[in-house]
């Protein structure tokens, strides 16, 4: 049976790209690149994509005590989506619910925190509420208002897919009438770093040109490039948008999640299909109705294998004609926000027709041929009509998420 | 500058609260000063006054005043 359809009447941005959503788009479609070449004491450098400007001035300064970098990203991108909703404030608070995906938390806090207590120094006093997992969720509670349920999902890099998911359930659920959905990742410090180096995952930054430092699908690829951000989404009931004459940018039309059970780390076919089955299901949806992914594709050496074969094996004969990209090649990985940012997208291709591209790409992998990758340049696809977006994490659970266009 | 004006000016540069505000003898919270600030603040004034505040102060003090006068006495007792 399929789900009942959530409209998608807010978005808001806190990404490598910008935070202006047509800023942003043009830019994604154009295949720049918000990767750059980062330095850190003590470590080979990376290329990682950053969210530019002064985060911090989300909030004065006085505002600022127990708040971070991820929390303040969230902030900024959550209020923006709600600025996008035009909802200013709330008839009941109560029936506003917050689900707010990220992976860490508070890394840059535990990472100083931890860095001067072992340099013989004092951890700072407000360690524990920053750096907590669910900081963030509660500093946009607090300043956006939101009374209803307010809850964090750390499930890696389907975090805020993940949050997605749940909103659009508790909305038909009933338990609100308003759910601010997304998530939020920073964790682009050294210690952070340091730790993905040493899981030999990350590409290095390209001599040539370090904006193409991350390859999905190509036959180069070189492994995954860290990113940072935040997204939010405003959702609510399809009865409610229409009642409401709410300007509503895409349907959030169903959602599959799954588990591996196999491996930590290695991505698993069967996991994959399973979700992308249960997102189709759910979104009373044949295969052949999708007309674009966007995909996880990290650009490890094992990940984008396999998300094709289960996209083909899903697929089958419509997989030639199924549009694929993954935008990481843009702004990278983030984490425990990519599932936000990367539905974003999603939802704005549905709306403006057009497909975003893997920037930067050429010459396909073998291995990930059979779809209908859009490479380099973005490309308009005015009969879209639905799409999805795929986030696959560590752990295991994988998260699908198909949208409809609105008309 | 004696012990009221440095903290004054610790809290205007840590958390960009007017001067003119940070009355001594108001309580905290008249400027916004929860207690998380003050515990941010009171590890400020450690490190600046070279300094061990006691972990009750946090409660017992509600003025800045208040968190003066502990801060001469603390500072007599080291230099005596």
């Amino acid at each position: 049976m399929s789900m009942e359809r959530v409209g998608v009447v807010g978005l808001g941005l806190s990404s490598p790209l910008g935070a202006d959503i047509d800023t942003a788009w043009t830019r994604l479609l154009a295949g720049e690149s918000a990767i750059e070449r980062m330095a850190l004491e003590g470590l080979p450098d990376i290329a990682a994509a950053r969210v530019q400007g002064d985060v911090a001035s989300v909030l004065p300064k006085l505002q600022q005590v127990g708040t971070e970098r991820v929390s303040q990203m969230a902030l900024g991108a959550a209020r923006r989506a709600i600025d996008d909703a035009g909802c200013g404030s709330w008839p009941d608070a109560e029936r506003v619910g917050l689900y707010l995906g990220t992976g860490i938390g508070g890394a840059a806090t535990l990472d100083a925190g931890y860095a001067a207590l072992y340099a013989g120094k004092r951890i700072p006093p407000l360690s524990v509420p920053t750096g907590m997992v669910n900081a963030a969720a509660a500093v946009l509670a607090l300043h956006c208002d939101i009374r209803g349920p307010v809850l964090t999902y750390a499930v890696a890099c389907a975090s805020s897919a993940v949050a997605l998911a749940e909103a659009a359930h508790a909305l038909r659920r009933g338990e609100i009438d308003v759910a601010i959905a997304g998530g939020a990742e920073a964790i682009l410090v050294r210690g952070t770093i340091a730790a993905w180096q040493a899981l030999r995952t990350l590409a290095p930054p390209e001599e040539a040109d370090v904006g193409r430092s991350c390859r999905p699908f190509s036959h180069d690829r070189t492994g995954l490039v860290l990113g940072e951000g935040a997204a939010f989404f405003v959702l609510q009931r399809e009865d409610d948008c229409l009642r409401e004459g709410r300007r509503v940018r895409a349907w959030l039309a169903g959602s599959g999640i799954s588990c591996d059970a196999s491996h930590l780390t290695n991505p698993d076919q069967r996991g994959q299909m399973s979700a992308l089955r249960r997102a189709l299901a759910a979104a009373g949806l044949q295969p052949a109705d999708v007309g674009y992914c966007n995909a996880h594709g990290t650009a490890t050496l094992a990940g984008d294998p396999v998300e094709c074969a289960a996209l083909r094996e899903v697929w089958a004969d419509a997989a030639p004609a199924l549009r694929i990209s993954s935008t990481k090649a843009a702004h990278g990985h983030l984490l425990g926000a990519a599932g936000a940012v990367e539905a974003a997208w999603t939802v704005l291709a549905l709306e403006r027709g057009e497909i975003p591209p893997t920037a930067g790409v050429h010459t396909l992998d073998p291995a990930c041929a059979g779809l209908g990758h859009v490479l380099g340049q973005g490309e308009r696809a005015a009969d879209l009509r639905h799409a999805l977006s795929n986030s696959f994490a560590f752990g295991g659970t994988n998260a699908s998420l198909v949208f409809s266009k609105v008309n | 500058m004696n012990s009221i004006e440095r903290l004054q000016d610790l809290i205007h540069d840590k958390f960009d609260v007017d001067k003119s505000k940070i009355d001594p003898d108001a309580p905290f919270a008249d400027y916004d000063i929860d207690s998380l600030t003050l515990a941010e603040l009171i590890f400020a004034i450690e490190d600046e006054f070279h300094v061990n505040v006691p972990d009750s102060a946090a409660t017992s003090i509600t003025t800045l005043r208040g968190l003066a006068q502990l801060l001469d006495e603390l500072t007599s007792a080291q230099t005596a």
